[in-house]
Order: structure tokens, then sequence, then C-alpha cells
């Protein structure tokens, strides 16, 4: 009778298709605390995962780092801010960049991240060659992230650097220069003449330099440094 | 009735239903699709009880759009207000268009959610075997709300809860699951989305 029951157990495969419609990081946990066998159904719906989203939660390095560990098909992440205040350092982006999706990932979200600096940021992106998206605003990085960026992703689209006002126009030069496939820059709150913005459309004159109207004279310009 | 077929449950009883009925089920379709002299298909892993419940959701999905795995893509031969009178073509870019302007249809998808919400809260032994019925006669669908219906059991219920619900044991060493919660404690405080 014992092994009947076995027998109609559902099988890990089942269980992870069913974690995959829990969309809620709280029940794939709780999921993962019953017993061994829905704790490796949890495992196999993580590897399942094409985004990961950590938006909203107080994680911390380690946690964050196995959780992206065990979702090694990603190919969007989203740690930003949460409401707690940045948790993540730049230990954490080190931890990540050792992980198996990162060379894969298209898309990373670092936005409002108080907690991390260049150094965090350069390992990781180095490590990111097919990054297309990167969200990186509101952060304290300098020119330095965005040589990184413009030596190791030449796939890179699109990158929102609002409010990053430690880069200059060094850097944002150097990334139109070697990124010939960037079609467009968040520029909005940065602390760069306006001039600055003429040299790089006259660099790449399809560039979209967002948002626009407030840096061709209506809105807040900044004063050249 | 149109052309029918008959099926015969792991615990010996038959039933006989519609082509359109049991062909929700992509197993039963190919299995009845190959030569078969007896036209009687047997299905071992699936006792009465099941099936009839089975048979039941495949009855009232029998002439309708997949809503679940198509997004309600209705062909609009099926649109009980048009009635086949719009253009033949069942292209999924015309279905999806028809549907997304056509009242009828979207209130038809509607309704045939709501009896699939209703169809599967039942208790979780019964969802379990639809589980695997669906699974193993492989109907889209069906598993589909099944596997919503699992899902509802497991959200926002602790692990002892769910032991509970699913019938499951803790095999976990008292060792192992000191460890085990440490893994996702992050989540245990209290946020505000």
């Amino acid at each position: 009778m014992e092994t009947e029951l076995e027998i109609e157990r559902l099988p890990v495969d089942l269980l992870a298709h069913i974690f995959s419609f829990i969309l809620s990081f709280k029940d794939l946990a709780q999921a993962s605390r019953v017993c061994w066998k829905w704790r490796r159904g949890v495992k196999e719906s993580l590897s399942r995962k094409e985004r990961l989203s950590f938006a909203g939660w107080k994680v911390d390095d380690e946690s964050a780092a196995r959780v992206v560990r065990a979702a090694y098909n990603i190919k969007e992440l989203d740690i930003s801010r949460s409401c707690w205040g940045c948790q993540i350092t730049d230990e954490g982006l080190y931890k990540i960049s050792l992980t198996k999706c990162v060379g894969n990932l298209l898309s990373i979200s670092m936005w409002g991240m108080a907690g991390i600096t260049d150094r965090g940021v350069i390992q990781l992106v180095t490590q990111a060659n097919s990054l297309q998206h990167l969200n990186i605003g509101g952060t304290f990085i300098t020119d330095e992230s965005l040589y990184a960026i413009a030596n190791n992703c030449p796939q890179i689209k699109t990158i929102i650097l609002w409010s990053c006002r430690h880069v200059t126009e060094n850097g944002l030069k150097k990334l139109v220069d070697k990124c010939c496939k960037l079609k467009s820059i968040n520029v909005w709150d940065m602390k760069v003449p306006v001039d600055c913005f003429l040299r790089l459309l006259a660099i790449n004159p399809t560039l979209e330099l967002k948002p626009l109207t407030q840096h061709l004279g209506v809105g807040r310009i900044w004063p050249a440094s | 009735m149109g052309k029918t077929i008959k099926l015969i449950s792991g615990d010996g009883e038959m039933f006989e239903v519609e082509e359109a009925v049991a062909f929700q089920s992509n197993i039963i379709k190919s299995l009845a699709d190959e030569d078969n002299a007896d036209d009687c298909i047997p299905l071992p892993r699936v006792d009465s009880q099941i099936l009839s419940k089975v048979l039941e959701f495949c009855r009232k999905h029998a002439n309708s759009p997949s809503v679940h795995t198509k997004f309600a893509a209705i062909p609009s031969e099926l649109c009980p207000k048009h009635d086949g009178s719009a253009a033949g073509a069942s292209s999924s870019e015309s279905s999806s268009a028809h549907s997304e302007t056509c009242r009828a249809c979207y209130d038809a998808v509607m309704k045939l959610v709501q009896w699939d919400l209703e169809f599967v809260k039942v208790d979780l032994d019964l969802i379990h075997h639809l589980l695997k019925a669906a699974n193993y006669l492989d109907i889209e669908d069906l598993m589909f709300m099944a596997v919503e219906g699992a899902a509802n059991a497991i959200r926002g219920n602790n692990p002892e809860e769910i032991r509970k619900l699913f019938d499951l044991e803790n095999d976990f060493t008292p060792e192992e699951e000191k460890e085990i919660l440490k893994e996702y404690s992050w989540l245990d405080d209290p946020f505000e989305p």
C-alpha cells in the first residue's frame, strides 16, 4: 500500500511546473521547506525561470547569489533598490559575476543601489558580455564603470544613467564611441554640460538621449563643472 | 451523436464519448489515429471516478476555444454571435483579432473560465488525481486549471499547512530543517510591497 502511494506522488517535473505558477518568492520558499522532493521541485522551478527580480525584498549578498546560482537560465536580473534601502553590496555583485547565467544576461537593473560602487559593477559587467539593457541610474558609479561597459558589453542597446552625478563626458564619450549598437541613453539629472550631448550626437546621430527636451534648453540644465 | 470513441478505465468501466470530447486528450487522439481494429481505448492508469470527472471537463471544453493556453484565440467559426458567417480564415492572427473585438466571444470565454475555476475548487485529493490524469492524457486546458488549483493551495500557506493539505511527510532531520529554514530567512521579514 505504501509503495502504491509513493508511485502516486507527483513527479518532480510536475511539481516544478506547478511552482512556476507561483509568482511570489515567499510561497516558493515555503514550498522548498515542505520536504526533500518539493525542495528539488523548487530548485528545478528556479532553473526554468527566465527572469529574476529581488525588487522589494531585503536580501543580502549571499542569499541573492544563492538564488541567482539556482536560476541559471535567466536572461533578466533585477536587483534594484528595495524599500528597505540597498542591501546588496559590491561583494554581492562579485558573487553574482561568478554565476553561470551572467554571460547570457540580456538585461540587468541595479537602479537606486546606494551600496554599490565601481568595484562591484566592473566585476559584474566584465562577465556580462551579452548585455543589451542596463539600468544603473541613481548609483554612485563613475566613468570607470562606463569604460568597463564599453570594453565588455558590445551588444549594449539601452543604458539608463539618470542621476549618475559622478559620470562625466569622458565616460559617455567612450561608451558612445565604442558601443556601435547603442540606441538610447537616459541622461536625466546628470552633471554634464548641454553641449556634451551635442558632441555625443555628432558621434552617433541616431542616438536617443532621454528625456530629450530637458537638455535642449527646456527645463533643468546643469552648469558645466 | 457524431463519431464516438470507447474508453476503458483502469477499473474496467466503459465510457463512450464523442470524438470531439475525447480528442481533447492528445494521447487519446494519437491512439485513435493508429489503426485500431478494436476501437476501444484502454486507460489503465485512470480509474472511473477520475475519468468521469475528466470527461466532464472535456465535454465542457469540446466545442470551445482553448481559453487558457492560447489566450482566447477564438476561430470565428466558433463565435456564438457570428455563426461562422465571418470569413473562414482560421489563421491565429485573424482569430485573436476577432476575439479582441467580439463581445460575444469575450463573454463566452469569461463564462468558461468561471466554470473552470469552480471545477477546480475541490479537495486537493481530487486535484492531485486530475493533475496526474491531465499529465498522463495530455489535456492542456485541464492541466492548466489543475495546476492553478494546486498552486492556489500552496499560496499563502506555511510548510506545515501545505503538508496537511497535500498529505506529505516532513522528511528533514532537525539539523537539516534548521539549515533549510536559514536559506530563505530573508523572506521571513515582513515588508510592505
